[in-house]
């Protein structure tokens, strides 16, 4: 995924082993896979969204969050069928929508279903597979999806003009997140701090060479980007919106149900800002 | 590499680094000016972000319009100062375009939190502003944040560049400082140094010591003077040694003059003549004590006088009659050669002078140096040669008068003896010793009558002589000539010459016109180039019998004329006839 440009750069560069830490990549289709794989302990670190994160702090993971690396209003949107009747947000009264459940396709769609004066009592929800989430759109299974890039732009591509996107930079802000164990995170401080370093490196690389990070990046995806890097949306930073955004989504989950009754987790517990705040303090503007 | 090349490398190099640091100042400044937008942008952002999130606040819990209208105005406010915000650095375009996008979302948000209804909400409209404030929250933190990052990422921007102006303005300090290091190093060294030396040197050589050297081993400017002091030094020294010398020398010459001199007073003053020195008026402006002497003045009263003082008037205008007044002369020259002239003593008298005068020039005055030579006691002698020679010269002429009268009276008896004599061959050979007693005579007569007592009129003599033998042998028939013009022989050639023309003549009288045959004949003598005399003989007779031979010839004219042709160291030419002729010649040198 292009939100993984800057960790493609520092793996093809070796900046993370410059930095003194040998990673070993495991790809996966979304982030809530990886983040699986670090609750099965498959893997020391995921980057994951942070709807997946809210979902798994809520069901108990010994999870924490050590920083933020991507952050886009634009990466997720509906793509609907315009050859199902749907040319307007109010259009989808009625129509199937297909979506990743509990990942932040599923709490983007809930919200702009809301801000469009829909309750999703009134469409049809379908939740995929995210590998079936293009193919569901373009077969008419579904008349919309609730997607993320690059899969936004694949299945709008295949459509042409029978598709309509819309955005709503609003409502949700989509961040990509580096996330451990607790455990992990507290003994690790300084592999932390080296991913830290190399992926600041990185970011910088992505500013300086956008175009070298661009083909570094369609190398480790296997495709060609459909929108420009957006180097400034390359961070390392751990923010108060963070925890914001974590609550509401929280609360969202509560109130949909989604998750068992409890009541609204201090996300504080969750957050591991010690080796940003080593590496550097600033970039952490969480109250702390 | 010289002085003024590295003063001047050094200046300039001092001058491009002050610019410079100029120029870094300048900027330095102008990034603190932008600095204090940037904070004061960041500082009104920051402010209105938490303004702007109370509002929101507000706004879902009392729907207020004054929070409205605040909320507007901020917002407003807020989208002005981010347009206006310039992007100075590229870095910071992302971010800056990030926050303008948050401030978008942000009024998207608030336009949807105060477009819900008030009082009384359904759930899903309760849900909505839920979220929304929720998302206003998260929007307002993720700006807050932005504005955080801009503040930071300008701060880093801001202290980079300043620590980039610092070491700047550092290293250019530090470069000005080993620049103008240098230049006081080789002002130091390489002038102030050997300024000092040569300042050091230049006294010596003013307390007289040429001979100190700098001998400095350098390059540059100062270096340059120092040879140069060096040479002018050397030049000094040798200059010194020669005035040395010069003055050793004129010492030696002033020496020399003074005896120069002393000799030339004691020339001047003991000359045997007196010597005065005029000026162009005629005013004595020198003698010498001889002159003084001549004149019976004293030396100082002679040089109150004039020349015209020294000599009668008549002198005085003699000269001036002969239109050449004393300051003109032109030359050296006697004075009035062809008289004698006289000096005019003291006392009046006079006495016989001769005066040589020579143009002399002083400067530009003219002078006349006379040397006057007192002349009485030669004239005096020569008064008494001249009367000498007088007196011999009336003596010569009685001698020759006597010798005249002895031969005459020899020629009178001979002719007596003639008249006695009955035999006609020796009456024939006493008139021809008559004769020649004759020619004998005739030429001491012609000496005592001519003015000199050296030189026969030879001219006269023949012409004489020609008259008498004509008259001799009473021919009338026979017209005898002479020409002999200029032609003066001593007396020890005019006898023997005279005898020969009066042999050969009385030969031509005697034998050359028989039985009253009538003819010329010619006696000519003249001058071959100045040095010889041709003397000719020649008649139009009936000529020399035709077995003459001179050198057998016995008649005892003939053996007359062998004998004084050879006297006279002649030799004789003779032609027999048509006309005959004799000539011989003989060297004027002998006479």
């Amino acid at each position: 995924m292009a939100s993984n440009a800057a960790w493609h750069v520092g793996l093809e560069r070796g900046l993370f082993a410059q930095e003194g830490v040998e990673i070993i990549h495991k790809p996966y289709a979304i982030g809530l896979q990886a983040l699986q794989a670090v609750r099965d302990g498959e893997a020391d670190l995921a980057i994951v969204a942070d709807t997946p994160f809210m979902f798994a702090v809520m069901e108990g993971a010994p999870i924490a969050l050590a920083v933020t690396t991507y952050n886009s209003r634009n990466n997720l949107a509906i793509l609907a069928r315009r050859d199902h009747g749907i040319v307007k947000p109010a259009d989808l009264r009625a129509h199937t929508i297909g979506f990743v459940s509990k990942t932040n396709s599923h709490f983007f769609l809930d919200s702009f279903l809301l801000v469009n004066g829909l309750r999703p009592s009134d469409v049809a929800l379908r939740d995929l597979a995210p590998h079936d989430l293009v193919p569901a759109l373009l077969e008419g299974r579904v008349d919309a999806i609730s997607t993320w890039e690059p899969l936004l732009s694949k299945a709008s591509t295949a459509l042409g003009s029978t598709s309509t996107v819309y955005h709503a930079p609003e409502i949700y802000t989509f961040r990509f997140n580096l996330v451990g164990t607790r455990q992990y995170l507290d003994e690790h401080v300084e592999v932390v701090r080296a991913l830290i370093r190399g992926l600041r490196r990185a970011n910088n690389f992505l500013v300086e060479h956008p175009d070298a990070a661009a083909a570094v990046t369609e190398k480790f995806i296997g495709a060609t980007l459909a929108t420009p890097l957006q180097p400034g949306d390359y961070q390392a930073v751990l923010d108060q919106a963070q925890v914001v955004a974590l609550e509401e989504q929280a609360r969202w989950a509560l109130a949909q149900g989604l998750v068992s009754p409890q009541p609204l987790p201090n996300f504080l517990r969750h957050l591991a800002p010690e080796a940003l705040l080593l590496e550097a303090a600033p970039d952490v503007t969480l109250v702390h | 590499m010289s002085i003024r090349n590295q003063v001047v490398i050094s200046s300039l190099a001092a001058l491009l680094v002050v610019a410079a640091l100029i120029v870094a100042l300048v900027a330095r400044a102008r990034d603190k000016s932008e600095e204090l937008v940037d904070q004061q942008f960041t500082d009104f952002m920051e402010r209105g972000v938490a303004e702007l999130r109370w509002l929101a606040v507000e706004t879902a819990l009392y729907h207020a319009p004054r929070s409205a209208e605040q909320w507007r105005i901020k917002h407003a406010d807020i989208g002005r100062a981010i347009a206006a915000y310039p992007h100075r650095h590229a870095d910071w375009n992302q971010l800056v375009t990030q926050i303008r996008e948050s401030v978008v979302v942000l009024g998207t948000l608030y336009e949807r939190l105060e477009g819900l209804p008030t009082g009384d909400l359904t759930p899903i409209d309760r849900e909505l502003q839920a979220r929304t404030v929720s998302s206003i929250m998260v929007v307002s933190h993720q700006l807050h944040d932005l504005i955080i990052r801009l503040v930071n990422d300008r701060r880093k921007v801001t202290s980079l560049r300043d620590a980039m102006s610092q070491r700047l303005i550092a290293g250019m300090l530090g470069i000005l400082m080993v620049t103008l290091m240098m230049l006081v190093g080789v002002v130091l060294t390489r002038v102030l140094r050997p300024i000092a030396k040569l300042r050091h040197a230049m006294e010596i050589v003013a307390r007289g010591n040429l001979s100190h050297r700098l001998n400095l081993q350098a390059r540059g400017e100062v270096a340059e003077l120092a040879r140069s002091f060096d040479q002018m030094t050397s030049a000094l020294e040798n200059s010194s040694e020669s005035l040395e010398a010069a003055r050793r020398q004129s010492v030696d010459y002033s020496l020399s003059l003074e005896r120069m001199n002393a000799f030339q007073r004691a020339v001047f003053d003991q000359a045997p003549d007196g010597i005065l020195v005029a000026d162009e008026k005629g005013r004595v402006v020198e003698a010498n004590d001889r002159m003084a002497t001549l004149f019976g003045w004293t030396r100082d009263a002679l040089l109150e006088r004039t020349v015209d003082d020294l000599v009668p008037d008549e002198e005085c205008a003699a000269h001036l009659a002969h239109g050449r007044p004393f300051r003109a002369e032109e030359s050296t020259r006697p004075m009035s050669p062809d008289r004698t002239l006289e000096g005019l003593r003291a006392d009046g008298t006079r006495f016989p002078i001769e005066v040589a005068i020579s143009p002399m020039r002083v400067a530009n005055d003219v002078r006349v140096i006379a040397i006057v030579k007192d002349v009485t006691a030669a004239r005096r002698a020569e008064q008494a040669l001249r009367d000498a020679l007088k007196e011999k010269e009336l003596l010569l002429g009685e001698i020759h008068h006597r010798v005249k009268n002895n031969l005459q009276i020899v020629h009178s008896l001979l002719d007596m003896q003639v008249g006695l004599t009955t035999d006609a061959s020796a009456a024939a050979a006493l008139r021809d010793s008559q004769n020649r007693i004759q020619s004998m005579a005739l030429i001491h007569q012609t000496l005592y009558q001519s003015q000199s007592f050296a030189k026969v009129d030879f001219g006269r003599f023949l012409e004489t002589l020609s008259k008498h033998l004509y008259d001799s042998y009473g021919r009338r028939e026979l017209a005898v000539v002479s020409r002999a013009p200029n032609v003066y022989l001593s007396i020890d050639t005019a006898i023997p010459c005279g005898l020969i023309v009066n042999e050969l003549v009385t030969n031509a009288l005697k034998h050359a016109f028989p039985a009253g045959r009538s003819g010329q004949i010619s006696v000519e003598m003249r001058l071959l180039r100045g040095v010889d005399v041709e003397v000719v003989v020649s008649d139009d007779g009936v000529g020399l019998p035709a077995d003459f031979d001179q050198n057998t010839a016995s008649s005892l004219g003939m053996q007359l004329v062998q004998v004084l042709t050879e006297q006279l160291r002649a030799e004789l030419a003779i032609r027999p006839r048509d006309p005959t002729r004799f000539n011989f010649v003989f060297p004027l040198e002998r006479s």
